[in-house]
């Protein structure tokens, strides 16, 4: 007669154990006291030991699988009990290893689209009636009021696992909830395109490390820093006069600044008199570094990076330009360093060359503050004189994190930012 | 009364102390060795834990290793995790027997003694809930935990930040834990703290509450056993 395993009780404290890795397959023999299975709960890894003598017939948790405490996770018994005549080794949940040698997690193992055809049809001609789901799947299957013996299992020996509890309450949702006629098709592979419907087909698109990151900290910005805008427009006449200069003097060696090296630099000197624009809210309090390190966000190969100008407000407009392009280009090449990502204490985002006038950015944080620059534009402005002249404007948006930035104090920061702009031989001194 | 042998190994390489531990993991079993705790720094290494996520070293490993920080897969629980000169790391190597075999108790207990130890050093500490390992009230993780349990044995352990380079972890999200900020003793009290003194305290405190005798070893006692052996 098989003996169920059950998820072993390490502790009083336990409640729930997830399944590290099997060390015996289906098929293999086991000894009382032999490791047959790694159990991690609450950052311990235990080794647990058969209390069961035979052969291991059945493997009902898999790798990454976390159970409570008393489900059955295996099966142990006689040789004869393992069913079918064909080697059921094939079957059981594979001890996969990724490209680096560590086991794969049962989500990816899931999907175990190589389970042979025949197998399925198996169990179907299951003579004893009762259905075969793991713990897990039989959980969620009554959560989601999912009828088990309407499912074929796509899981060793047509077991029902997640996957398939999952394909079904999905496809039930889509279909109308009236009709309660058994859901039979197989479950769709993990990265097949969801069943078509008002939107056609939707490709589902994983996000690379760096999308996480930015998804991240994007939401977390506006889901718990309370920004205000503060707009300006800054006349850019005089700077636009100076980079023409420096145009002519500038060669291969060291390139004249860009407009956006102006505006970090005008942010540079600023943030050096308004410390609290270049602080952090953090853990109820302010946070007052002692560098200036100005972050120009950088559109990358399907994401977005911040790159840090150290310093910015103790170098010469010279070394801030070709420190940006020395940034740009390594964002470029993915070569950049962590140390270069971060370590900002403010940001600069700049959509100027793609006509944007005016947009408010969303906070980097846990910075104080960004600005977002907009396109330089040749207005029709009225002078002191009250003439009307043609003159080059730039529309910028300071977006402030209210609980260590004020209302005065972004604009005091804003106004001492433009003045430098307007005025740019001040920033040579 | 039993004893608990403490032996302070000064800095040894990542996959030298795993061997170690082995061999001693293989000696305490067969009870040739009473409950023992080794003590010891590593150079800068990076390990993960059995679930850890590629997304715990953002850079990539290649990065990471330019860096001159190794980078190593273990058997223990828990995410990832940095070494480096400066920390303290503590592995017993003991029986759960007289624990009646409970790991959460064992985890408490190691837990337990870091945090003694640390109030002791002046800087108070406490465990957070839903998190293992030791934070400061701020709360900066100052201690992480991890440890695995074969037939009855532990291995692997602590690692406590005691005048460490702290910025290796901001390469990381260490423990998988998101904006998981990071302390050490140093930085907690403002002076150079020694390793080897929170080594005394912490082991004074393990063997205590593990109902021990603490029990100084020099290392080549324990070569000669695992020559022996």
């Amino acid at each position: 007669m098989a003996t169920d395993v059950t998820m072993p009780r390490l502790s009083d404290s336990m409640e729930e154990g997830t399944i590290l890795r099997w060390l015996k397959s289906v098929g293999d023999e086991v000894h009382r006291g032999e490791e047959l299975v790694e159990i991690e709960t609450d950052k311990a890894n235990m080794t647990y030991e058969s209390i069961d003598e035979g052969v291991l017939l059945e493997v009902l948790a898999g790798e990454g699988d976390t159970l409570p405490i008393g489900d059955v996770i295996a099966r142990i018994g006689a040789p004869e009990e393992m069913n079918g005549s064909g080697p059921a080794r094939d079957e059981a949940p594979k001890r996969e290893e990724t490209a680096d040698g560590r086991p794969q997690t049962a989500e990816q193992g899931d999907g175990r689209q190589e389970t042979p055809e025949p197998a399925r049809q198996a169990v179907e001609a299951k003579p004893d009636g009762r259905v075969k789901a793991s713990p897990v799947a039989r959980r969620m299957a009554r959560e989601l009021n999912v009828a088990l013996d309407s499912l074929q299992g796509s899981g060793p020996g047509g077991r029902i696992v997640k996957a398939d509890i999952e394909a079904a309450a999905g496809q039930a949702s889509e279909t109308a909830r009236a009709a309660r006629s058994p859901v039979s098709g197989l479950p769709s592979p993990v990265s097949a395109p969801a069943p078509e419907g008002a939107k056609g087909e939707v490709e589902v698109v994983e996000l690379s490390r760096l999308q996480q990151t930015v998804a991240r900290r994007m939401a977390e910005s506006k889901a718990t820093v309370p920004h205000f805008y503060l707009e300006t427009e800054i006349d850019m006449t005089e700077a636009v006069a100076v980079r023409e200069q420096l145009k002519g003097i500038a060669g291969e060696e060291r390139p004249a600044p860009t407009y956006n090296d102006m505006v970090v630099k005008a942010c540079a000197l600023a943030l050096r008199e308004f410390p609290r624009a270049n602080g952090s809210f953090r853990d109820g309090h302010f946070e007052l570094p002692s560098r200036v390190n100005v972050g120009v966000a950088v559109a990358a190969r399907d994401a977005l990076v911040v790159a840090t100008i150290f310093d910015a407000d103790r170098r010469s407009l010279g070394e801030i330009a070709a420190a940006s392009r020395e940034l740009a280009q390594k964002v470029r090449d993915e070569t950049i360093t962590p140390p270069e990502l971060s370590g900002g204490t403010f940001t600069v985002s700049n959509l100027g060359m793609y006509g944007v006038t005016n947009f408010s950015a969303v906070i980097n944080p846990p910075q104080a503050a960004l600005l977002s620059v907009g396109s330089l534009e040749r207005k029709a402005v009225v002078d002191e004189a009250g003439r009307v002249v043609a003159r080059h404007r730039m529309g910028v948006t300071l977006a402030c994190d209210h609980r260590i930035l004020y209302g005065a104090d972004g604009a005091q920061f804003l106004a001492r930012v433009r003045q430098l702009l307007e005025q740019p031989l001040s920033m040579a001194l | 009364v039993t004893d608990l042998w403490h032996c302070a190994l000064g800095q040894v390489p990542y996959g030298k102390a795993l061997a170690v531990q082995r061999e001693l993991h293989a000696a305490r079993r067969d009870d040739r060795i009473p409950d023992l705790l080794l003590t010891l720094e590593h150079p800068p290494t990076y390990t993960r834990g059995r679930r850890s996520a590629a997304a715990e070293l953002p850079m990539g490993v290649e990065w990471y290793r330019a860096q001159g920080i190794e980078v190593w897969d273990t058997d223990r629980g828990g995410r990832v995790t940095y070494h480096g000169p400066g920390q303290l790391v503590g592995y017993p190597i003991v029986s759960l027997r007289p624990l009646r075999d409970d790991v959460h108790r064992y985890v408490r207990l190691l837990e337990q003694a870091v945090i003694d130890a640390l109030e002791r050093a002046g800087v108070p500490a406490t465990t957070r809930s839903g998190l293992t390992g030791v934070w400061t009230p701020e709360p900066r993780k100052i201690a992480s935990i991890g440890i695995h349990v074969s037939r009855g044995v532990t291995t692997h352990g602590f690692a406590v930040n005691v005048s460490n380079d702290l910025q290796p972890f901001e390469w990381i999200v260490p423990c998988g834990i998101e904006h998981c900020r990071v302390t050490s003793l140093t930085r907690e009290l403002g002076a150079l703290q020694p390793v080897g003194e929170l080594a005394r305290t912490v082991s004074h405190g393990l063997a205590r509450s593990l109902g021990h005798e603490l029990v100084e070893v020099a290392p080549d006692r324990l070569g000669l056993l695992a020559a022996a052996a």
